[in-house]
């Protein structure tokens, strides 16, 4: 087995206290020590040699083909400009963003990070058969992902600690899917004994 | 729950709603009505089988295209190496022979596609491709199990650019309250619409 480190949307619109969507994802985040798990997950993984993947957000761009359906969360990022592109909170918030030859996937655009995104090919390319993931939102793009790879075929690993969404209750519901539908959902703590065992 | 994010969830939501309500449609030239796990093991719930009954019959009435995609045990067969909690559960739920909910039976017309035993409909199947070659853009989703195949089958659905509405009274979950959260919780940031089966027959076409 070979195991990759999944990182979904760390922007500073979601993880940096100046985010435009931090007031919502902080009580969450806050709760549970999202970023210094991040970053505790994301350290670990390089000292022992996992790599780390990026599968980063659609970041709004002014001009653009805007889709035939919207759902709720893209008529929300159209008006409030999330993640917009070449501003700060469509950067990666510094100490969560990728080392130099980190592999960075295509933007998603819905809430797949495989949807129409070179992430699959790259996973595969580099013989990644386990996945931990960790990011943002626990119920939407974390737990699309988590659905997405169990369906290509990955053993599916996620962060409780990890992950953050709008508020306790989109969270405790995505963890409660995550419970059936990932392999194993477990502490960074948890994860990082394994990782260095 | 902060007050803040009590209310701005609640705004998003009810905007989100009401905005995207507007552009339902449930034309027959472009709609079809998908029902997953549709088998005696799974639907635990016997208002939820009346309810599919009720919108199998308006659906065929309507002249929406209806397709059965049932599920099934995840074997090494098929090739999964790694069986989750929510497959394993079907073990001992479902026989090779599990079929179609005897009330719930297809008619002539409808297609019953190959059992599946991915957590989306449209994974491994080649689903989409019928949709696309039909030029079916819009899609009705009910049956089981709402938190897991129902759940990444609107997912996946919503990731084609299909529009989706989920059936409420007409899926039945692994418990209660997962079903609950699944349809009131997480659903409504992702799908289209998500409504009842009598919501539905007010605007199917006569």
């Amino acid at each position: 087995m070979s195991t990759a480190l999944i990182v979904i949307d760390p922007y500073n619109d979601f993880v940096s206290p100046l985010g435009k969507a931090w007031p919502l994802v902080r009580e969450v985040a806050t709760d549970v020590g999202l970023v210094d798990h991040m970053r505790a997950a994301i350290a670990g993984a390089r000292s022992n040699g996992i790599p780390v993947v990026y599968a980063p957000h659609h970041r709004y761009r002014r001009a653009e083909a805007q889709p035939r359906f919207p759902n709720a969360s893209q008529y929300l990022s159209r008006l409030t400009h999330s993640f917009a592109d070449g501003g700060y909170g469509g950067r990666f918030r510094s100490h969560l963003a990728p080392d130099a030859g980190e592999f960075i996937a295509a933007e998603h655009h819905i809430s797949s990070g495989f949807t129409g995104t070179d992430l699959d090919a790259h996973l595969r390319s580099i013989g990644a058969t386990h996945l931990v993931i960790c990011g943002l939102l626990t119920n939407t793009c974390v737990e699309s992902t988590v659905r997405h790879a169990v369906d290509l075929g990955y053993h599916v690993t996620v962060l409780s600690d990890a992950v953050a969404s709008w508020g306790p209750e989109d969270h405790c519901a995505g963890i409660t899917s995550l419970k059936r539908i990932a392999h194993s959902v477990r502490t960074t703590q948890s994860f990082l004994s394994t990782a260095e065992a | 729950m902060t007050a803040f994010n009590r209310l701005s969830n609640r705004a998003v939501k009810q905007f989100a709603a009401r905005r995207l309500a507007r552009d339902l449609r449930y034309d027959p030239v472009d709609t079809a009505l998908l029902l997953v796990g549709i088998q005696t093991e799974l639907l635990t719930e016997a208002d939820a089988v009346a309810a599919i009954g009720r919108l199998l019959t308006a659906a065929r009435a309507s002249g929406l295209r209806t397709y059965y995609s049932p599920v099934e045990r995840a074997t090494p067969e098929h090739g999964i190496a790694y069986p989750t909690p929510s497959q394993f559960e079907l073990l001992p739920l479902l026989t090779p022979t599990t079929g179609v909910h005897p009330r719930l039976i297809p008619a002539a017309d409808d297609v019953v596609l190959p059992p599946t035993p991915r957590l989306s409909a449209f994974a491994g199947t080649d689903l989409a491709d019928r949709f696309a070659d039909l030029g079916v853009c819009r899609v009705v989703l009910a049956g089981a199990r709402t938190d897991i195949e129902i759940d990444s089958t609107a997912r996946d659905a919503v990731e084609l650019g299909l529009q989706t509405t989920v059936i409420a009274d007409c899926c039945t979950g692994t418990t209660y309250a997962a079903h609950t959260a699944t349809l009131e919780i997480t659903l409504p940031r992702i799908v289209h619409g998500i409504g009842a089966v009598d919501d539905l027959l007010r605007r199917l076409p006569e």
